[in-house]
């Protein structure tokens, strides 16, 4: 049996209209379809990775944002529409140009070691962050924080260098949940290993290699709930290993499924697949301070020599969409409606030739072997782009070699990426000039402009307008080539019940699953 | 065997440490990337990436972080890993007991099963058992730990059959019942080569012993044939054996990155290749230095029960 609730909505609707509010007022406390809640038993989630660290403030792997999500709270959390929703803090306002922020906390919070959550702590995480020395990648998304200040003990005021109309978005990072300033004045490579938020579930045992156990925090902000008692993280590092546990019943969801698998999973008998359209890219980087990637119809060329709907159905077997080349998926809230470049071969050789190449042209393009997914997409591509005058020669190399050597230095090479939290964080993740990953080194001063009038602009209308124009900017100049945007999938058994994919794969609001078994 | 023979055994492994350690810190350090930006991967900024560099030494000369390193070692402190965060030598005490509890058990299945498997064949020369044990043996030998694995894997913790979990690790303190059947499939995968490597080897000791002149003179003597198989042949075929099963220790210690990482059995094959993967230097010269150990160590001990068998091997 498989599950696409989401899928077939998003496709009536877009992801934001249609899944917003159900998913909201789940989070809000109202049960989804599906039976009345019940209380008790354990959870056993499967991963095929290493929890290397509880560190809410540095992690950075897909089974990490899992175990933190569980145990610690942010001010603000992601929904599954992609809109800030209310976490520690209940509500929050903004002044007219988005420069200084209010938020109010939920009072009568306490972290797992029974003390009380206050403004303190709050302010406390906020300059932990902005410390380089924490590491934090929060870092650069809390940039525009200029101060954070306790206005009473239940009360903080955010003070930005500019406006920046986004702010309760960025503050539901991953990295950013709340950690309390009593812990925050010790060592901070104790939270390696011991948690101590104000999530759901409160740390048992931790064993990096192996398992996880958290039980439940019966003094949890959310009356009621969490409904498990507790939840095992079992952790495999070889994926048929953990695909036989989940298949054998052993476990009861797995947080991440490949698409190779996902259909012989979603209808092994009891189990449900769950797919949860993206805004996750893979991206081919044609370096513009390079020839021939310094000529924007070489790059076009590039762009009509791909078959995005054949990527989608070899690479993501189906489980994804095409893409045009805009990094802003349906999934965002501004979305400029684009259509791919139609696969065009003769099109793109006679182009080209325009260009100085009526040859062709040849050109090593470079893969990392992590994931396996950018080296799939460069074999394609290169049967792909052959009738249209490009001879790529594809060289997969290890993973740190690729980082060393390669990445944001290579003339042509494939990235991968995850979904951001907003348009602006899109941008500035790869686009901008100085974008935190310059990889294109697209220096469009009127790509700039229009992403820093967006950031300052509350009024909504206004925005879309603005960051329309953004996006057009991006198609027409192909900074990279977007060829897909890839689906979240996971799956769990049947009774499972309101387990919930979501589209940044970083928030999954744990409390709100339960069990339904007879 | 003299203690200063000993003595000598023991300092030649320490030269071998000494260059295993160098071997492995100037490896580590021709190698292209850089272990900060593996740890903070595709979404630090450059600021960031200093300031680990920093903290973990790595803008230091490499005489310098291998000195450091060496002293640590030395003095009993291993570092910590860089991407676990956790004091290295407990990450890898734990990881070696677990592995050191898979190598024996299956050295135990081997040991149980191959030795009497290669007497048989022996025994049975030229007969239908010794061809059985013969086929076993060859087919044992060729097939990788993968396939091995994968078949058990599908056969008998499949879906619909599930008899065994497909792979974890549970301690004891889990329960004696899930603690071993834990360990049953990835102990039978490192077995399997191993058995029909032993047995083969037993068999053509124990056929070349059995038709030696003392043996021989043996049975003319009128000793039944369970005490000139037992006693007389079996010690003297069972040194070259020991030292084949020491030999298989360190393939022992190979097969273990395959197992583990195919059976998610949490040991120091698995913690190798996490450290590899993410360039978590201390783990990688540590669990290296472990491994080298541990083979030398093998080794010598073979040495020592090769002798205590064979009283022509002596060592001066």
């Amino acid at each position: 049996m498989t599950q696409l609730p989401i899928t077939r909505r998003s496709a009536l609707a877009g992801l934001a209209a249609a899944t917003a509010l159900p998913e909201l007022s789940l989070a809000q406390g109202a049960p989804k379809s599906g039976g009345t809640p019940k209380s008790g038993g354990t959870l056993k989630i499967s991963h095929p990775t290493r929890v290397a660290s509880l560190n809410v403030l540095q992690i950075s792997g897909p089974a990490e944002y899992l175990a933190v999500d569980m145990l610690y709270s942010g001010l603000t959390r992601m929904g599954p529409d992609m809109r800030a929703q209310p976490d520690l803090a209940l509500e929050w306002s903004a002044d007219a140009d988005a420069k200084s922020f209010v938020f109010k906390l939920r009072p009568n919070v306490t972290f797992h070691d029974g003390k009380p959550f206050t403004a303190e702590d709050v302010v406390a995480t906020i300059k932990t962050i902005q410390d380089p020395k924490s590491a934090s990648p929060a870092r650069t998304v809390l940039s525009m924080i200029s101060d954070v200040a306790a206005v009473d003990p239940l009360t903080v005021k955010f003070t930005l260098t500019s406006s920046y109309a986004d702010l309760p978005i960025s503050l539901a990072h991953a990295n950013a949940r709340i950690v309390s300033a009593e812990t925050l004045k010790g060592p901070l490579t104790a939270l390696d290993t011991k948690a101590n938020g104000t999530g759901p579930f409160k740390q048992e045992s931790f064993d990096s290699a192996r398992l996880l156990k958290l039980v439940k925090n019966p003094a949890y902000h959310q009356p009621g709930k969490p409904y498990l008692d507790a939840v095992e993280m079992h952790l495999f590092p070889d994926l048929a290993a953990e695909t036989q546990n989940y298949l054998s019943g052993a476990v009861d969801a797995m947080l991440e499924v490949q698409q190779a698998d996902f259909k012989r999973i979603s209808t092994a008998p009891g189990s449900v697949g769950v797919r949860t359209p993206s805004g996750r890219f893979v991206n081919v980087v044609m370096r513009q301070d390079q020839k021939p990637f310094d000529d924007v119809r070489v790059r076009r060329a590039m762009a009509m020599a791909v078959d995005r709907p054949t990527l989608v159905d070899i690479i993501l077997e189906g489980y994804g969409r095409p893409a045009g080349d805009n990094v802003i998926s349906p999934g965002y809230r501004y979305l400029l409606e684009t259509t791919a470049p139609k696969y065009d071969p003769t099109a793109a050789k006679k182009l080209l030739a325009e260009a100085g190449y009526p040859n062709g042209l040849k050109i090593p393009l470079i893969c990392s072997n992590r994931p396996a997914i950018r080296s799939q997409v460069g074999i394609a591509i290169k049967e792909m782009a052959k009738p249209a005058g490009f001879d790529i020669d594809v060289q997969t190399m290890p993973h740190d070699t690729y980082l060393a050597n390669v990445w944001m230095k290579g003339q042509f090479y494939i990235g991968y990426w995850g979904m951001q939290s907003t348009e602006d964080q899109a941008f500035t993740l790869l686009f901008t000039t100085d974008a935190a990953f310059a990889d294109t080194a697209w220096n469009s001063k009127e790509f700039d402009a229009l992403v820093a009038k967006g950031r300052a602009t509350i009024d909504d209308a206004e925005r879309r307008k603005i960051y329309a124009e953004a996006q057009a900017l991006m198609v027409r100049d192909v900074p990279s080539v977007i060829p897909f945007f890839q689906d979240v999938l996971t799956a769990n058994r049947s009774y499972v019940k309101n387990w919930v994919g979501h589209p940044l794969a970083r928030y999954f609001f744990v409390e709100n699953v339960w069990l339904d078994k007879a | 065997m003299s203690a200063a023979y000993l003595l000598r055994r023991l300092a030649a492994i320490l030269i071998v440490l000494l260059i295993v350690s160098l071997t492995v810190f100037s490896i580590t350090q021709i190698l292209p990337g850089n272990a900060a930006v593996m740890i903070l991967g595709e979404y630090a900024t450059p600021a960031q990436l200093q300031a680990l560099e920093l903290k973990l030494g790595l803008d230091q000369p490499w005489y310098i972080q291998y000195w450091r390193w060496f002293s640590g070692m030395l003095s009993g402190d291993w570092g910590v890993s860089m991407r676990l965060s956790q004091p290295v030598a407990a990450l890898i005490g734990e990881a070696f007991w677990r592995s050191a509890a898979l190598a024996l058990a299956s050295l135990a299945t081997v040991t149980l099963i191959a030795i009497p498997l290669g007497i048989l064949a022996a025994l049975k020369r030229g007969t239908i058992v010794d061809l059985v044990i013969g086929l076993f043996a060859y087919i044992g030998t060729a097939v990788p730990e993968f396939v091995t694995a994968t078949l058990l894997l599908v056969f008998l913790a499949g879906p619909d059959r599930g008899f065994l979990p497909a792979g974890g690790f549970a301690p004891f303190s889990e329960g004696i019942g899930a603690a071993l059947s834990h360990v049953v499939l990835p102990a039978a995968t490192l077995s399997l080569i191993l058995t029909a490597h032993i047995a083969r080897q037993v068999r053509s000791e124990m056929s070349e012993v059995l038709s030696s002149d003392y043996i021989r003179a043996a049975r003319l003597k009128g000793l039944s044939e369970r005490s000139v198989v037992l006693r007389h042949a079996l010690r003297n075929a069972m040194a070259p054996a020991v030292a084949v099963i020491s030999l298989d220790i360190g393939y022992l210690l190979g097969g273990i990155l395959v197992v583990e990482e195919v059976f998610a059995w949490p040991g120091l094959g698995r913690l190798i290749i996490y450290a590899l993967q993410n360039r978590d230097l201390p783990v990688i010269q540590a669990a290296t230095l472990v491994l080298a150990f541990t083979y030398a160590l093998s080794n010598l001990v073979s040495d020592i029960v090769i002798a205590r068998l064979d009283p022509r091997v002596r060592y001066a």
